[in-house]
């Protein structure tokens, strides 16, 4: 076997099994890849946290920030530089099962879109409440209150203007 | 025979107006990490913005600069990382005399695939050949010394090995004529996590080589200790540096390293006396 594919061998099984696509075996042991899939979940979350506020302190608030880093690493072919992969996370939260997460990231990132990019059109957000209390919990690092509420619809201008109102507005 | 004298340096992790403020009078050197420094935007290569290098330069201006990369990926068994080298290119061709540059032994991609942390490759004679490659070339390219820092161990050494690290690290010096950079905090991991004695590294490296250390402090998280530089010394990273330096010669400079995530919580009046700790070791070393 030629020496080259040893190394390009061990390198892909060891990608494999960090990112928990696939057991390692043998040289990647299971007791000494925990070592290697913490740091490296350690070094993602810090990312996230340093390159974006709301997802993650509402996953944080959640008790599902490890978790749901944990998926995105496994699913997502990751990227170089923060703001590439903060894009991605936001991506990856945007699709959460629950409304909530998924609309604070879409949120998110159409924010950041528009900060990083005056061209950026104006997108509509569908959340499953009424987004005031829940930015003001998450600007305080808190976890947002549950409350009954209707549906809101949440637009993003091109000048990073945030406005909402109830969706049954606009249905009419 | 003259005075030995080695300089204090400390990481300045971004464009952080206060943190450069409070670290620039306090050391001799200032390392960087290009990466940190860089613009990662979605619609073009990253690169360093122009703002942001007249930072680096006055920076240089007052103070030696170096950089340490976290980005290159110098042993991914198919490339390096071509937009790390981006950002390098652009750094070295801005005259911002940078005194010698280093990155980790290690690799951070597979297949362009980022792994999300630094791994060291298996010390068998092909990894070596093809490392030694890339530092003749990075040397070539860019004309200033060039040091490789072993990583914080993922594994334990095992017979995937042809030879030990300090090996591998001496063959490399010789076959390139680069140096090493030396982190004490990074032996402390291994010793740690694979109860990897120092002195196993210590005594077969050639400590001519070691030309740059680094120290930092860290944390246990689950059991471990990571290779995260979030708080300060510990004695006991200060005393193996103590010991470090009185094993090795031609070290130049010691560099504090501090992530910019950590400064708010560490505050700038402890890294102050950190600093000021630093140059007391470094002093009695004189």
């Amino acid at each position: 076997m030629p020496m080259r594919e040893t190394l390009a061998l061990r390198q892909r099984r060891l990608l494999a099994a960090v990112k928990g696509r696939a057991s390692g075996g043998g040289y990647f042991a299971a007791e000494e890849l925990a070592l290697l899939r913490e740091t490296q979940l350690w070094w993602r979350r810090l990312g996230i946290m340093r390159a974006c506020r709301f997802t993650p302190t509402l996953l944080a608030a959640l008790g599902r920030l490890e978790d749901s880093v944990a998926e995105f690493v496994r699913d997502s072919p990751g990227a170089d530089g923060i703001e590439a992969q903060r894009d991605l996370f936001l991506a990856h939260a945007a699709r959460d099962p629950d409304a909530l997460c998924a609309a604070v990231a879409a949120t998110e990132a159409a924010l950041l879109a528009v900060r990083e990019n005056p061209d950026e059109t104006a997108r509509a957000i569908s959340w499953p409440r009424d987004p005031e209390p829940v930015f003001a919990a998450l600007l305080r690092g808190e976890r947002p209150p549950q409350a009954f509420s209707d549906p809101f619809v949440v637009t993003v201008g091109p000048n990073g203007r945030l406005e909402w109102h109830r969706a049954e507005m606009a249905l009419t | 025979m003259s005075a030995r004298r080695i300089r204090l340096g400390a990481t300045i992790d971004g464009n952080d107006a206060a943190l450069i403020g409070c670290v620039v009078p306090l050391v001799d050197v200032v390392e960087i990490t290009p990466d940190r420094w860089a613009s990662f935007s979605r619609r073009q290569a990253p690169r360093v913005e122009t703002p942001t290098l007249d930072v680096l330069a006055a920076i240089a201006a007052e103070r030696t600069l170096i950089l340490h990369g976290v980005g290159l990926s110098i042993a991914s068994h198919d490339r390096w990382n071509d937009a790390y080298i981006g950002v390098l290119d652009q750094m070295f061709a801005h005259p911002l005399a940078i005194a010698w540059h280093s990155e980790h032994l290690s690799f951070a991609r597979v297949d362009g695939e980022p792994l999300g942390t630094m791994v060291e490759p298996p010390w068998t004679q092909e990894a070596l050949d093809l490392v030694a490659a890339r530092i003749n070339a990075l040397q070539d390219r860019y004309g200033v010394p060039f040091l490789v820092e072993h990583v914080a161990r993922a594994f334990r050494e095992g017979e995937e090995n042809e030879m030990s690290t300090a090996d591998f690290l001496n063959r490399l010096c010789r076959k390139t004529g680069c140096g090493i950079l030396l982190d004490v905090y990074n032996l402390e991991c291994d010793q740690y996590n694979f109860s990897a004695e120092p002195s196993q590294l210590l005594d077969a490296l050639d400590l001519d080589a070691v030309r740059e250390i680094h120290v930092a402090g860290g944390v246990i998280h689950k059991g471990y200790k990571v290779d995260i530089h979030s708080r300060t010394l510990a004695p006991s990273t200060l005393a193996l540096l103590d010991q470090v330096l009185g094993a090795t010669r031609r070290v130049e400079a010691v560099i504090f390293e501090v992530l910019g995530e950590a400064i708010p919580s560490m505050g700038l009046d402890a890294l102050t006396l950190e600093l000021r700790r630093l140059r007391g070791v470094l002093d009695a070393h004189a």
